[in-house]
Parts: C-alpha cells; structure tokens; sequence
C-alpha cells in the first residue's frame, strides 16, 4: 500500500465480478477489480468504452441496470461494511450518505420539473433529517462551496435556466451536501466545453485538496488524470491491466497497452508526422480469447499470451498483468 | 497554391420564435455573424470552438446544407451560397462530409457498398461496373476489406463505420472534405488510427481538410492554419503552431491554457477562464469576449474590434493583440 | 499486430453473436397471430366452410338455440336467427366484411396516410402547414357524425363505409409518419445523403422510409381493431352494410330485440369481434415493445 494507515482508506474494493446475462451468453464487464481508495485522494481509473470503468462505479453503487446484471463475487468495504452484503434498504442509507455519485451528463443528473433547491434538499432531508432554515442555509453553502454566483437567487432556478457547466456544480453539490466518504465521478468534464472543463477541474481540484474525501476519477482523458490524480488504474476488457502512481504511469508504463494509450495521443506544440496508433479495436467481450485480452493489439505478443492469463507482477504500488512488459529505461 | 474556397463576410440567422401563431415580431439569433476565410488546395484549415461558436453552422452553409443569411461562399470563383440544391449536383462532386457520430452517419437499412457507392449514382455516364470497382478502391484506401461491402452498418464497430464514412466521402474523388469532429466520437485507441489515415489520404490524394473540432490538440495535429471561432466570428487565424506558441487573442490563449497537460509534471493549478459563452440572443456589445476577457478594457465593451493582420500569417480580433506578442 | 505508425490494417468486423433460437410457444404473439391467421382463412374460405346460405333461411327453423343447448340441432351449430338463417354461416360471412374492412381501413389508408405524413414532414413550409391544418379538421369531427353526414348523403352500403373509414383514418398515419421524417429530415445520414447528390425523392425512399416502416407496422396493427369496431359500430346503427348481408355489428343489432330469448344471437358475434380485436391490440403491443419504442403513448382504441 501507499503511505497513511488503514483508517484513511474508504473504499477497499477487492476481487469484484459483475456479470451481464445476454442472449449470446454471459458478458463479465468487471472480472476481478482490486483497489483502494483513500481519503483525500483522487484515484483515476482510465479506460475506453467497454473497458469496464463505468460498470465498476455502478457497482460500487449497486445501481446495476436490470436484474440480468449481478455482482457475482468480491468484496466492496466502504466504513467497515461489505456493500455487496447489504439489503437494499441499507444500500440506500449509503447511497449518496457515504458514497455520492457524479455522472457525466449534468441535464439528466437533473430532474427538470423541481427547482435545484428542492433538488439538494432531497439528500440533506433524507440522510440528516434537515429541516427548515438549518436546511436552507447548508443548500446555500453548498451552492456556494462550487461557486455558483448568488446562490440566494440560484435556488430557485430550474436545471434548464442553468447552463451545462452550472448545473455540473449544482450535481456536484449534490454529491458533496451529505459530505460523503468517497465520491464516484464518471466522466464529470466530457459533456461539457473546453473553458468550462477546466472551471470543473479546478472545483474538483478544490474537493481534493479539501481531505474529507476520497474521489474515484472516472474517465479516458488522461490529460485530467495528469491533472488530479496521484494514482492511476488502467482497465481493459474488465480488467485493471495497470495500476501505479501518475508519474510512472506517464513515464515509464509497463503494459504495452497503456504505454501505447500514452503515447498515441496529440500533443500541442509537438509536431510529429505520423501518431502512434494502436491497431484492432477493442475485443467482443462475450467473445474474450482464453489468454490476455490485448494480446490481438498487442506488439509484444508471444504464444504464452493467447493461452495464458497473465499474472500480475511488480510491486503493490506499481503492478500490471502481462507476461512481456516494457522495459523500464523506455 | 491555388485557392478552393472562399467564405467572405458569411452571415446565418435563425429564427428562434415567431410569436403565437406567427404573429408577432420575428426574434432571430445571429449563428454566424461574419465569416471570412480561404482554404487552398491541399490544405487543412482547422476550426476550433466551443459549443454555440457557429464552427457547425459554417459547415452547413458551405456544404449547401443551409442557406447562408448574408455574405459568399465561392467555389473556385463561382457562387455557390443559396443556389438550389438541383443547380449545386456539380459542386457535390467537389466537396463531401464525414460527421461526428458515425452511428448516425450511416443509414442503418443499406448495405455497407451501396452506402459507398451512393455518391457515384449521380455521376453521369457511371456505369454500374466501373461504381462497383470505385467502391472497391476506396475501401481498401480506407482499409476495410472490400469483401464486407455486402455487410450492414450495424456489423461494425465504431471506428469501422468512421472508415466507412470516410470512404463514402472520398468515392466521387472531391477536392475537399469537410470534417466535422471526425474522432471525438470514437474511443481512445481508434483516434489515433483514424487520423493518421486522414493524414494519409491528404497526401496520396492531395485533398483539401476543413477540420473542425473542440479539441485543440487534435486540431492542431492535423491542420496548416487555425481558426479559432467564439460567438459566431473568427476571433483569431494563425499557423497551427503559431497559435500554440504565441496566441495573439486572449480567447484562444484561454483554450490552450485549459488544455490539460500532457504529463503530471506540468500540472499547475488550473486558472480557468470565468464565465460562459453568452447567449447569442443577447451579445454584448463591442467585442464578443469582454465579458469573460482578463484584460478587458473599456473601449472593449463599446467598439467592436476587426479581424486584422497581426503579424505574417497572423489575424487577430482583439484591440490589443499587440500586448501578447 | 503491432503497434504501427500510420500503417493501414485490414479489419474485419466483429461476428455478431447471433444463434438460431428454437421456437417456443409463447401465449403472446402466437395465440393473437394464430386467431388472426384463422380470420383470414375464415374469410377467404368462406363457401366453402360455410353449411347454410347466409343470407336465406328458413321461418321453420327461427331462433333455434346452439347445438349444445337441449333444444338445438347439429345443423345449425351455433343457432339461427328470427328469420331461421344459420348464425355459424353468417359470423363465417361476416369476417369477409370484417376482412375488406381491414385491407381499405388499414393498407390504403395506410399508404395515403405515410405518403402525406413523408411529404409534409420532409418539405415542411406551406404544403406542411396545410396539410396538418386538414388533418386537424378531420380530427375534429366526431367520427359518428362525419358517418351520418356522408352516408345520409350517398346512402348505406360497404363501399360508403369504406369512404367514411378511408377519410377519417388516413390522419392517423400522416401525424405519426409525419412526426418521423421531421425528426429524420435532419438525422445526419439524411444530411449526407444531400450532400452526396440525392434528390427529394431518393431521400425519402432510401433513407427515410426504410426507418418508420416499423412504425407504421406497430400502428397499422394497433389500427385493425378500431377500424373493424367502427365498421361494426356503423352497421349496428344501420348506417353500413345492408341485411341480408352478414356484418357481425349488423348481426348484433339485429339480435338485440331478442336479448331475453335468444341471448347467442348477440353474445356469439360480440365474442367473434371482441377476440378479433383483442388479437388485434395484443399483437400490436407486443409489436411495439419488440419495434418501436418511441409508439408507447399511442394506445389501441
């Protein structure tokens, strides 16, 4: 483990299995993800479509889409509880108490026919049995902990009244008005424009800085994980395939996969010719070959790859799972 | 280098509401309010903005797809803004399009060699065998084995279709294309794929690029010069590289500054632009920007300032952009 | 593979993970297309299924109960009514009326419907404003009342009743079909289709057809049941087909004098329509969850 003692932890996620039941067979968009998250963090988990990322966060959650979609095994310890073993009616008292949840697209976080102040109300009612003024002053504060201009004005305003960026603060008060022990944030910055991007980078900046919470840091932009997170899980084909510290993840990467992710992205002001691209396209994953999933893309493939699992290997602060990593002195 | 398109003063409105039963006053929303730019043959002109800058609409308008407000649009010397769709059949064989979203791109009951293939049923004198061999040559250009022509949309993946959209593009061998954020739809490890191929077919075919996207760095990697757009107008053109190292507006200074950094070691605190686009119902007056522009002064507010030539190469729209050289 | 630097790879799609499913019989859709496919049958075979002439009977014979009941007789299986004609032979006649009302009230209108609904939507501007403001009119008019107005003018028979439906049911259509190729006008695959070179016609034939087919599927099914109700409905009020013809709304109408006495002479019709018309909605329910998702408000009637 990283630095702090085990009370900074909170969430400890090990060994999770989710699976889909479709027509053409059972699809595992998360087989066997481990990782801790501590507070005052932001852990990044970066992966394409189909990697699994978001079925992770919702089944920390346990918002699962469906009764075809079951986790089948491991372990998800948020405060000393096995979320996975609760009722729905405990999950509930959790749900947005100690575990709070950012999605990508701030219109339908909304709901369109309350105002945002009944809107942060809910949770504050619900999980601290607020009432009255001692309600009304916490909405305000939380309105403007996220920097929404005149939050006595702004609480009566509709989501639609509200611009992207804006109501990405308003779902992000949301989020934060219980003060929860971990926030899961997937995809906050995609939906929205370049400028107001950076205005959300910057307030979750502000969260992490804060301390009081332990942010897991959904996305495919690794220009925001270089941003925020101090460590960074790679996740392919449900799989984490990488996990390190953002350092070594950017400079010296293990996993042939996320070095190529790394590499192939333009750079302003650095001219090259040609990028270095990644050949194929993702794998079917009702369809995953028996070895490693990447071994199709992969440069550094050998026979023992399509047959074979691969291990992890290195260390517990910098691991990966590959039988021919990179070397180090890229 | 000789020159294909010339947009001069472009303007488009669009009614946004015309009162109960359509009485009343017609309120409209300047989309694109005066627009110039050139593109030459062989040449990628980036496009850059953020939602509501108009970068989309003066696609539409050059591609014939919306008629323009006020203003040109010259194709090789002749107009070709608001004539009827009829009378521009010879301009559809000069420019074609590759969208976004390549999901919704491709009609979804046709097979994947007659979607190619479309463009060329209105060449004349094109027989079906030489169509056949056309769509052929194209795939294999794009790399999609020619034997999947008999597939649907549907049996691809996301890059896959981009592919296939992009050949349809290039069937009727046009002299540009017009690339609306042609990978933003399209995941991490396919991006790059997709725009080296670009990259690839400008030079084999020596095909001009209008290149639109939000994403900066993407644009930059593909483009000769840059437009940057905000509310409607051109705030700023510059060579590619230039813009990245001396931008001489502070809008499009603003959109490298919010490019996250490409390594942890160059992570800084964040210094975002403040504020929102403003509603294009209401501009402010004067210069667009001075609402959320950091060195704002009040001549900004009152005289609207004019694209000008900056330094060689350079145009700029800011009263100062001497200041940030 | 390996990781390349602008070379070009061959890709080929990704097997669709599609199998042969075996065929289970389900209660919903096979029970409703089973009864459907037995009206149609019913329909065309009628001469040769029926045992008597259904529009001649015999006084002897009048209101005989159904074979089952003490008094009644193999011959006649389901009954006979005041003037001694066989209910069975008549309900089998019936479905024909049924059958010609759901080809006219359902296809033709259907095809004049979508093709107003292509236009309007993908034109817009006047044509379009015209053309929904005709639509709105006929939506307003009480359907009873436009019926009483044109078949008191040209007199009761089918062919008017075909006239009335054919007017008020193409409406249905054009909104439905109309609301599509709005949306679709603007898709970005209809887009590129223009600045590919196709013309309007092409347009609407390749790239926008194609797509609401499956709703018009789903609605013409959704269709069927209001269409052999309102012809039921016309010729109950004597508005439709004449007597002796055999309609099974004119059946129930000519059985209600007798509703104490000889209670098969309605029951067995209103079962006969209500089954049809339950099939009818059933499948297509069933048609619009499995097609068309976007249809969930627009109920059968």
């Amino acid at each position: 483990m990283m630095s702090g003692s085990d009370s900074d932890v909170v969430l400890d996620v090990r060994d999770l299995h989710t699976e889909i039941r479709t027509a053409s067979g059972i699809v595992r968009p998360v087989s066997g993800v481990s990782f801790t998250l501590e507070r005052g963090e932001v852990l990044g988990i970066v992966g394409e479509s189909g990697s699994g990322k978001s079925m992770t966060a919702l089944s920390i959650m346990r918002l699962l889409p469906g009764r075809h979609v079951k986790i089948t095994g491991g372990q998800i310890v948020v405060g000393g509880r096995d979320l996975v073993a609760l009722s729905d009616r405990e999950m509930r008292e959790v749900r947005g108490s100690k575990v709070a949840m950012v999605l990508q697209e701030p219109l339908t976080s909304l709901d369109p026919v309350y105002s945002i102040g009944d809107q942060l109300a809910e949770p504050l009612r619900i999980h601290r049995k607020l009432r009255g003024e001692g309600l009304k002053q916490r909405i305000i504060d939380g309105l403007r902990a996220v920097h929404i201009p005149d939050p006595q004005a702004r609480v009566g305003n509709y989501p639609h009244q509200m611009s992207g960026g804006m109501r990405q603060r308003v779902v992000t008060a949301m989020a934060l008005s219980c003060q929860p022990d971990v926030l899961i944030a997937d995809e906050p910055t995609t939906a929205l424009d370049v400028t107001i991007q950076a205005q959300v980078v910057r307030l979750f900046e502000e969260v992490r800085d804060q301390g009081t919470v332990g942010t897991l840091l959904i996305t495919h932009d690794f220009g925001i994980v270089a941003q925020l997170c101090r460590r960074v899980a790679v996740m392919y084909a449900g799989r984490i395939v990488e996990m390190g510290p953002v350092e070594e993840i950017f400079d010296a990467p293990r996993h042939p996969y996320t070095r190529a992710l790394v590499k192939s992205l333009p750079v302003m002001g650095e001219k090259i010719d040609r990028l270095p691209s990644i050949s194929g396209h993702p794998p079917d994953l009702a369809a995953l070959p028996p070895g490693c999933p990447f071994a199709d893309r992969c440069p550094n493939v050998t026979d023992q790859c399509r047959e074979e699992a691969p291990p992890v290997e290195g260390t517990d602060a910098h691991w990966y799972r590959c039988w021919n990593p990179e070397t180090t002195g890229d | 280098m000789t020159e294909l398109l010339k947009v001069e003063n472009l303007q488009k409105h669009f009614p946004v509401s015309s009162g109960f039963l359509g009485i009343g006053k017609k309120r409209t929303v300047a989309a694109v309010s005066g627009v110039s730019f050139v593109i030459h043959e062989g040449e990628t002109l980036g496009i850059v903005g953020e939602s509501g800058s108009g970068k989309t609409t003066v696609s539409k308008v050059v591609l014939g797809l919306e008629e323009p407000t006020g203003g040109s649009v010259q194709w090789q010397g002749t107009e070709v803004a608001g004539e009827s769709e009829r009378r521009l059949r010879w301009f559809r064989q000069s420019v074609q399009a590759v969208f976004q979203d390549p999901f919704s791109a491709l009609s979804p009951r046709q097979r994947v060699g007659d979607i190619i293939g479309e463009p060329l049923l209105f060449v004349p004198g094109m027989k079906k065998r030489d169509r056949e061999q056309r769509v052929e040559e194209v795939m294999e250009q794009v790399g999609i084995s020619p034997a999947l022509r008999k597939r649907f949309p549907h049996e691809f993946s996301g890059g896959q279709r981009q592919r296939v959209a992009i050949a349809r593009a290039l069937t009727v061998k046009p002299k540009l294309i017009i690339l609306d954020e042609p990978v933003s739809a399209l995941d991490l490890s396919i991006r790059a794929q997709v725009l080296n191929l670009l990259k690839d077919l400008q030079e084999t075919l020596g095909v001009s690029f209008l290149f639109i996207a939000h994403d900066l760095s993407v644009v930059e990697y593909m483009s000769h010069r840059v437009a940057v757009m905000y509310l409607g107008k051109i705030v700023e053109i510059a060579p590619a590289d230039e813009l990245y190292k001396r931008a001489t507006h502070p809008y499009s200074k603003a959109l490298v500054a919010a490019i996250p950094p490409r390594h942890p070691a160059e992570a800084k605190p964040v210094q975002p632009l403040q504020g929102e686009i403003p509603s294009p119902l209401n501009p402010p007056p004067g210069c667009a920007f001075s609402t959320r522009c950091p060195m704002v002064e009040d001549r900004c507010r009152s005289e609207e300032p004019e694209l000008r030539e900056v330094r060689p190469g350079q145009f700029s729209a800011c009263h100062f952009a001497e200041r940030l050289l | 593979m390996a990781v390349t630097t602008g070379e070009r790879e061959q890709v080929v799609p990704a097997e669709l993970g599609r199998k042969k499913r075996r065929f289970r019989p389900r209660l919903i859709p096979h029970v409703p297309i089973a009864i459907l496919v037995i009206v149609v049958a019913v329909a065309i075979l009628a001469p040769l299924l029926a045992p008597h002439d259904p529009a001649r009977g015999t006084l002897v014979d009048s209101l005989l109960p159904p074979a089952w009941d003490a008094d009644g007789t193999i011959e006649y299986p389901l009954g006979t009514d005041a003037n001694g004609r066989d209910v069975l032979s008549r309900l089998i006649y019936g479905t024909r009326i049924s059958a010609i009302v759901v080809v006219f009230g359902v296809i033709l209108t259907g095809l004049i419907g979508t093709a107003v609904g292509l236009l309007a939507g993908y034109f817009g501007g006047v044509w379009d404003a015209i053309l929904m403001r005709l639509v709105d009119t006929i939506l307003s008019i009480p359907p009873v009342l436009l019926a009483l107005a044109i078949i008191g003018a040209l007199g009761a028979s089918l062919q008017n009743v075909l006239l009335v439906i054919v007017i008020t049911a193409w409406v249905g259509y054009a909104r439905i079909i109309r609301a599509e190729a709005l949306r679709l006008r603007n898709a970005d695959h209809v887009l590129l289709a223009r600045v590919g070179g196709c013309g309007w016609f092409r347009i609407l034939r390749v790239h926008i057809f194609p797509n609401v087919v499956n709703t018009l599927v789903v609605y013409a099914t959704l269709t069927i049941a209001t269409v052999v109700i309102y012809e039921a409905s016309l010729s109950f009020l004597g508005l439709g087909v004449r007597p002796p013809d055999a309609s099974w709304g004119g059946m129930i109408s000519e059985g209600r004098g007798h509703m104490n006495t000889a209670w098969w002479l309605t029951v067995i019709p209103g079962i006969a329509l209500l089954l049809l018309c339950v099939s009818a909605n059933l499948l297509g329910d069933w048609l619009r969850d499995r097609l068309d998702p976007r249809l969930r408000n627009v109920g059968g009637s």
